[in-house]
């Protein structure tokens, strides 16, 4: 769920690069850009100001990298999580035990996962285990960094740590990511639902409400209730005014109900706030269904301009550049490479499904099937995995299957993509043709 | 040592981004993250009880007040962030019987957020409708309970941040404000962990020179972690009659007829599904529970205190006892003289009951060196079961510290933490190391002593209880134990906590107090 869908186009993203640069400036220097400070940045200077007073109190390190996280969760700027990483450092080096010393290591897991150094997570994890037995945080992230390396069931192992727990820290949200890979989308809804009710029920921070009314909004999406996503979308809006995934999310709602011109509104909204690649490649989608081929040409050269700026970009946004190219027929070898790379250090399902749509596009379909079986392991219920799979056997000549899996796309959700959506249909009207025409 | 990030510098970074992207390509990093992350999931801040207070109205002697604080470490600038939980059940339990268990409870549950208001809580009052039940007899007692119900049961409403008066001379309070508490926690740390020795750094006639914070300017040398914080204080005032009880509890852990027990505890809907709509009556399953200071912190080890949470007050000497040290006693235990009198001598010869070199270096002794005490298991059995014993014929500022439990009750401004370190220094049997000669060196036998049988003592709590004081408080305040230092202002009268640490550009703060 919530995994950015780019869109097929054929158009190629070439030169231009000072248009890309323009629009990302226009980007941060937007007023949601910059003027988001407010209650995030008053909890920093707080923290920073009980640092001044007591340098040597590791809670007090800890506490300022928690307002840091929040910082980087509100902004999308993981500048942030540099800052939270040297601050629970601090906190370590100032002689944090028990639980102080695993909140800190606890953290600092949290910020691997979110620069996608997911064996560190786990080894920050297991260590604030040894600090502290139990430590509900460290559960969690030695559970999410094992979603991220594709090992599922010491992902539930750990999760099922924290199902004891009561109220906010009972793992509502991630048992419903789980539910959702493994096939299981009512459950997943189901588990959702208490995670927006127990976030709410505890009195929790606008971000936090709004993530949870987000992942409500993308397993929605994903299971094609439109109507009851955009709800989601828009109540984590009035949690959190101006919530960039939420912007992102309702925006994929219009453009799946054919309202491209609202989609396109709601994008330039996400971009406004943080310029992410995948932003950027569904706003170039949109306007690219309506014609607008030079203004989509510009979004796709800002997603590889964001996607390879700097280092940390490089490894953040490896597997949705791979993506973004196999999506608009570009760069079809380096898609590959791309996601061989991500595979080195990401191995779930996601990852093997983008290195499968990249090596179709690469002209090795038998490759892309193999790629494929891992990404569909778990009985995963998802639109675009289907249709990946279903054009992969086309492309193979297996049409029954073909069928069976671009069917399976469009019965989870007609409209899941604001291109290929179309494309599957069409697939499938040419594969039911050709099997009518066998008919006698 | 300064803080080396500091926001301003992140905002010019990032501007100075912006200009150099007008320069050229890849000449810097634009960072973005995905947002799959899901929250950090450490803290259950409405549920999480930050302590426990039980007094005599320092304006009516017929009244007694009861209050406890959850979301502790609130920041001022997102004061209105912080609310009561609406799926949680708060519960004032009172034991007037002496068994452990409660004969009596005030229950509180809360509709609407601070930030999403309950319709009957418009502006500008608190915007959470609180419903406090009781004082009533509970119709199950235990970790498991249900909401009060009947008739009889007298009923308090209305807002947070209002006094709310109610039948029969009841008086509640709901909102956030000053925590009152105040502990050097960052030194604390320190001490245990290794770094540090004690909390005022000294040299030691005894034991040489002693790692610890430097005096400031000002003379003193703690510092606050609670300072420039907030938490919810959910508050009542009861008369004495409806919670006095009348049955005989001299022999019971109570001791007299005029004490009651008192703790608090936070609870949950047993069902984990959450209901939209209307009150789930129950079971509610208790999270939290909380009576004396610092207990749990300082005496129930990590791998057992979600024990500690899910049990019960009467079973405590039994699940717990073991994890607490024996008392010393007016006996020699050990033939090296370890008695109530040779500790205090140790404590006399190391510096800490007094000035060193014109410095103070520690909290004078608070226990007579001729204190009688005949029962080992003293200290086990005035802090087991874990609930403040409230002498109700007390005067409203007696501590009566040791007298029944750490101090009689627990007011708003009571040096509780200096009141645990004083008396675990003086009483709290301690191996220390063969042959050292000192009171406590010899065999350690049957005793459950805390451990100092090498140097540094591998139980670092001996340390951090050695100079009776953290020192928080300017040095002249050290000995009185009725102040704590906290730095807001108490209110004269109910709700009696302090105005909430106001925003940053209000009146009276820039957001945090000025360094001491």
């Amino acid at each position: 769920m919530s995994r950015a869908r780019q869109p097929a186009t054929r158009t190629v993203p070439r030169g231009a690069a000072l248009a890309a640069w323009a629009a990302l400036l226009a980007a941060l220097l937007a007023p949601g850009a910059l003027a988001r400070a407010g209650e995030a940045d008053d909890v920093i200077r707080f923290h920073q100001a009980r640092v001044a007073r007591d340098p040597d109190d590791p809670s007090s390190y800890t506490r300022l990298g928690h307002a840091y996280v929040q910082k980087a969760r509100e902004s999308g700027d993981v500048t942030y999580y540099g800052l939270a990483e040297a601050a629970y450092r601090k906190a370590l080096d100032a002689g944090a035990r028990g639980p102080a010393a695993s909140a800190a290591l606890a953290a600092l897991g949290a910020v691997a996962i979110a620069q996608h150094r997911f064996a560190d997570a786990i080894a920050h994890a297991e260590r604030a285990l040894g600090a502290e037995p139990g430590d509900a945080t460290a559960y969690a992230v030695l559970g999410d960094a094992h979603v991220e390396i594709g090992e599922y069931d010491k992902a539930a192992a750990a999760y099922a740590r924290l199902a004891p727990l009561r109220g906010p820290r009972h793992p509502h949200a991630r048992l419903a990511y789980l539910a959702f890979v493994r096939g299981e989308p009512d459950e997943a809804l189901r588990a959702m639902r208490g995670a927006v009710a127990a976030a709410r029920a505890a009195g929790a921070g606008r971000e936090h409400r709004a993530w949870n009314a987000t992942q409500l909004g993308a397993l929605l999406f994903d299971t094609g209730a439109l109507a009851a996503a955009a709800d989601a979308y828009r109540d984590a809006l009035a949690a959190f005014p101006g919530y960039h995934a939420a912007h992102a999310g309702l925006a994929r709602v219009e453009a799946a109900r054919g309202r491209p011109e609202a989609a396109i509104a709601g994008y330039r909204r996400a971009l406004a706030v943080i310029p992410l690649p995948q932003y950027a490649a569904a706003l170039g989608d949109c306007l690219a269904r309506l014609g607008r081929a030079d203004e989509a040409r510009r979004q796709y050269e800002l997603v590889e301009y964001i996607g390879r700026l700097g280092a940390l970009n490089q490894v953040i946004h490896n597997r949705e550049l791979a993506l973004f190219y196999a999506d608009h027929d570009v760069k079809p070898a380096e898609a590959v490479a791309l996601a061989r790379k991500e595979l080195e250090v990401r191995r779930d399902i996601y990852t093997y499904d983008v290195l499968a749509w990249a090596l179709l596009k690469a002209g090795r379909p038998a490759e892309a099937l193999a790629a494929m079986q891992q990404a569909l392991r778990l009985g995963t219920r998802d639109a675009r995995l289907a249709f990946h799979a279903g054009m992969i056997h086309h492309a193979l000549g297996d049409a029954p299957r073909a069928r069976e899996h671009l069917a399976r796309a469009l019965a989870i959700n007609p409209e899941f993509h604001v291109l290929h959506a179309d494309r599957a249909r069409r697939t499938l009207a040419t594969l039911q043709g050709a099997a009518g025409r066998r008919a006698p | 040592m300064r803080p080396r990030l500091s926001l301003p510098i992140v905002v010019a970074a990032r501007l100075l981004l912006a200009v150099v992207l007008m320069a050229g390509p890849w000449s810097g990093p634009v960072r973005s993250a995905d947002h799959r992350e899901a929250p950090l999931i450490s803290e259950d801040p409405t549920a999480d009880i930050a302590d426990v207070y039980a007094f005599t109205s320092p304006n009516d002697p017929t009244k007694a007040v009861f209050a406890m604080t959850v979301n502790g470490f609130a920041v001022p600038a997102v004061r209105s962030t912080y609310s009561f939980g609406t799926d949680v059940l708060y519960q004032l339990k009172i034991d007037n019987t002496g068994d452990g268990v409660e004969d009596l409870v005030i229950q509180a549950v809360f509709d609407g957020f601070e930030t999403v208001r309950d319709p009957r809580c418009p502006a500008p009052g608190g915007g959470q409708f609180v419903t406090v039940l009781g004082p009533a007899r509970p119709k199950r007692t235990g970790a498991d309970n249900h909401l009060l119900r009947g008739k009889d049961v007298p009923v308090i409403t209305g807002c947070t941040n209002t006094v709310l008066t109610g039948p029969g001379g009841l008086r509640a309070f709901a909102g956030l404000r000053d925590d009152p508490f105040v502990v050097d926690i960052g030194q604390l740390n320190r001490i245990l962990g290794g770094t540090q020795d004690v909390f005022r750094g000294f040299t030691s006639p005894a034991l040489g020179p002693l790692r610890g914070r430097a005096v400031r300017a000002d003379g003193t040398s703690g510092v606050d972690a609670f300072g420039g914080f907030n938490a919810s204080a959910l508050v009542v005032e009861v008369p004495k009659a409806l919670v006095q009880g009348s049955r005989n509890r001299t022999s019971t852990y109570l001791r007299t007829n005029s004490t009651i027990g008192f703790w608090g505890t936070t609870s949950r809907p047993k069902e984990s599904d959450h209901r939209e709509h209307g009150r789930d009556h129950g079971p509610y399953v208790q999270i939290q529970r909380m009576g004396q200071q610092v207990i749990k912190t300082v005496f129930i080890p990590a791998a057992v205190r979600d024990f500690f949470n899910a049990t019960v007050p009467r079973d405590d000497l039994e699940n717990f006892g073991a994890f607490f040290p024996d008392a010393l006693t007016t006996t020699d235990n050990d033939g090296t003289g370890n008695t109530i009198a040779g500790r205090a001598g140790v404590l006399n010869a190391a510096g800490v009951t007094g000035p060193v070199d014109g410095v103070l270096a520690g909290a004078p002794l608070l226990l007579p060196a001729g204190f009688v005490n005949t029962d080992p298991n003293f200290i086990r059995s005035a802090l087991l079961p874990d609930v403040l014993r409230v002498d109700l014929a007390r005067a409203a500022g007696d501590l009566a510290v040791g007298a029944n439990g750490y101090q009689n009750g627990r007011r708003l401004v009571d040096d509780v933490i200096d009141v645990v370190l004083r008396v675990a220094r003086e009483l709290a049997d301690v191996k220390f190391p063969d042959g050292s000669t000192l009171p406590g060196s010899g065999a350690l036998g049957s005793r459950r002593a805390l451990d100092c049988s090498s140097l540094p003592c591998p139980d670092r709590r001996v340390l951090a209880v050695l100079q009776g004081t953290d020192f928080v408080e300017p040095d002249g305040a050290v000995p009185a134990l009725a102040t704590n230092g906290n730095d807001r202002a108490l209110l004269a009268d109910f709700p009696f906590f302090g105005a909430p640490h106001p925003l940053p550009g209000e009146p009276g703060t820039v957001g945090f107090p000025p360094p001491q």
